[in-house]
């Protein structure tokens, strides 16, 4: 038996949640389309074959070649203007052992008496639709294949059931503990992550784990003893929850999702690769980067502040790879201007014996261990002569040429000590000269560094750069009261 | 942004119209500023949002700002016809418990009297 999920297609309901593909939109805080996966997993089925569409690079980057499943997952695209059925019409042989299809935005939703063996049932033949498109369809026998092939309809499977008390279409023997429910719109999309995350959560867990607590979290979360979670609660990997937050109840919570400070959340979904401002309130919404979206009326928010909800970025190559251009011709040429102040004043310096550099172990681009250079003053009395090194960023000098061997980045993050693990705190790590902390008073460094891994770009780096240069003249002429600005 | 000001039984009815963004809140404040320069006798406030259809962070704020130099001068500001989508900044930055908001101008004014 094959599978064939067609993952394309516009979904007006998943539009408003902005760029995720609707096969990844998460239902109790796992995407759709990984329940598909396990479905095929728990039948038997180990060759898949994904149709993709507009977001197919997303969709490929979640399933990869299905190792993660243990199935073999292939990709392919319809030709414009054909449908999923037409695909499955271009060469009916390879159909004949078996077909499990999905068409649609169908969440197979497990009832109360589901068990795995009950999956046998479906062989049988199970078919939903959805104004007279094929949803959900599932058979062994060829004829039946066949006759859904070319029709698009699976009249040859006689009989309709409740399923977990809905009617739907579908047609089957006898019931097999599964609801197929089409996600018709955005308030029905919620309700369902809603249900699931208050009520039914148990039921979609692997053996091994429990929900006792009412929690689901994902790894790489990031909390301070501070938080409260307040159950029920679904949350995903690589979140990073600001202190004296409160989350839950029914809080659904995707993968890549900072939220800042002093933060309530409750009743609501957070997609992924979102950021949540200081202080906000969420109940009852659906945020999706800068989008909020209110369930109850579908209106749509859509707000350009990151103070209040932003849309962070998955990994863009074409931009890392300008930042380090411009990093590195930017170096270049602080490390033309300032070699001969840098010779001339580290030479006094040295020569009254006011500071020195020290070499701390640190993790570097991809994780290299390398020695940070770190000016230390060892005069607690700040000198005049001291202020200019710093205010100058000489006391950066040697890291500028870091930056030039490709060992630091320029802007980016404060770079990890070498001494555990802490380089796993990041999911992305760019560690760099300049960072958030030398730009801005009020930091937290391991939420600026998740945030910039996020939201980094030419401009945000440019910002970072304005503000740490100026910030530390500005520092040497409210220090020493000399006009060295003017 | 457009403010039009006017003086209804001894209350200031400031009607916004446009987006409050961190692009108008300089209008805004400007022509706020000049009009209340010219009517300092008047210490309540009613501000009509019913043509303000987005906000963000900034306007929030300087509505906030409007409030606070309102209140230091011993007056009052409500807040009347707040559209959905700014309600919707209030209501996640809880800005709703800073600010009284009405359904309409009659309800603000009536409550700005008392």
């Amino acid at each position: 038996m094959r599978a064939v999920l067609y993952t394309g297609g516009k979904k007006p309901w998943a539009e408003m949640l902005g760029e995720h593909p609707w096969a990844l939109l998460p239902v109790g805080g796992r995407p759709l389309l990984s329940y598909w996966l396990e479905i095929c997993v728990d039948i038997g089925i180990t060759d898949v074959q994904i149709i993709l569409g507009r977001d197919a690079e997303y969709i490929e980057l979640f399933c990869g070649n299905g190792e993660k499943w243990g199935l073999s997952i292939n990709y392919s695209f319809i030709r414009a203007g054909d449908d999923p059925q037409t695909y499955l019409a271009r060469d009916p042989s390879r159909w004949s052992d078996g077909l499990l299809y999905v068409g649609e935005a169908v969440f197979p939703r497990r009832c109360e008496n589901f068990t795995r063996e009950k999956l046998q049932i479906l062989q049988q033949g199970y078919c939903v639709h959805h104004n007279e498109r094929s949803a959900f369809f599932i058979s062994r026998e060829p004829e039946t294949i066949d006759y859904f092939i070319r029709t698009g309809h699976c009249a040859e499977i006689s009989r309709c059931v409740d399923s977990c008390g809905e009617k739907e279409c579908c047609r089957t023997s006898e019931p097999c503990g599964i609801d197929f429910t089409l996600i018709r719109d955005i308030t029905h999309y919620y309700q369902l992550n809603m249900d699931i995350v208050r009520n039914e959560m148990g039921r979609y867990l692997s053996s091994g784990y429990s929900t006792v607590d009412g929690a689901s979290i994902g790894y790489n979360v990031v909390t301070p003893p501070s938080v409260t979670f307040t159950p029920p609660l679904a949350i995903g990997n690589d979140c990073r929850i600001g202190a004296i937050s409160v989350i839950g109840p029914g809080a659904v919570i995707s993968d890549h999702v900072l939220i800042d400070r002093q933060c309530e959340i409750s009743d609501s979904i957070i997609l992924s690769d979102t950021y949540v401002g200081r202080n906000l309130e969420i109940k009852g919404k659906i945020v999706a980067g800068n989008r909020i979206i209110d369930p109850e009326d579908g209106t749509c928010l859509e707000i350009e502040d990151p103070w209040l909800v932003a849309q962070t970025r998955p990994r863009n190559y074409m931009r890392d790879f300008l930042r380090a251009i411009f990093g590195w011709e930017f170096a270049l040429l602080l490390v033309i201007l300032q070699f001969l102040p840098f010779i001339f004043l580290y030479s006094i310096i040295r020569l009254f014996g006011l500071g020195r550099f020290v070499n701390r172990d640190s993790w570097g681009i991809d994780g290299a261990r390398i020695k940070v250079a770190h000016f230390v003053s060892i005069n607690p009395i700040p000198s005049f002569l001291l202020m200019i090194f710093y205010g100058t960023s000489l006391d950066r000098f040697p890291q500028f040429l870091s930056v030039l061997r490709g060992k630091l980045w320029l802007c980016g993050q404060v770079p990890k000590v070498a001494n555990g693990d802490g380089i796993k705190e990041v999911n992305r790590y760019f560690p760099a000269v300049f960072s958030y902390s030398d730009a801005f008073v009020e930091i937290d460094k391991q939420m600026d560094a998740l945030y910039y891994a996020h939201t980094r770009s030419l401009a945000a780096d440019l910002r970072i750069l304005r503000h740490a240069l100026l910030n530390r003249l500005i520092e040497v002429e409210t220090v020493s009261g000399a006009k060295i600005l003017s | 942004m457009s403010v039009a000001c006017t003086k209804e039984q001894g209350i200031g009815i400031v009607a916004l119209s446009g987006p409050l963004t961190a692009a108008t809140v300089e209008a805004f404040r400007e022509q706020l500023a000049a009009w209340q320069a010219g009517e300092s006798d008047i210490k309540n406030f009613v501000f009509d949002l019913s043509s303000v259809d987005f906000m963000d962070s900034a306007g929030l704020g300087s509505l906030i700002a409007a409030l606070k130099r309102i209140t230091e001068r011993g007056g009052d500001m409500k807040l009347a016809c707040l559209q959905k989508k700014p309600r919707m900044v209030f209501e996640i930055t809880r800005a709703y418990k800073v600010f009284e908001i009405f359904d309409t101008v009659e309800e603000a004014v009536k409550a700005a009297k008392r």
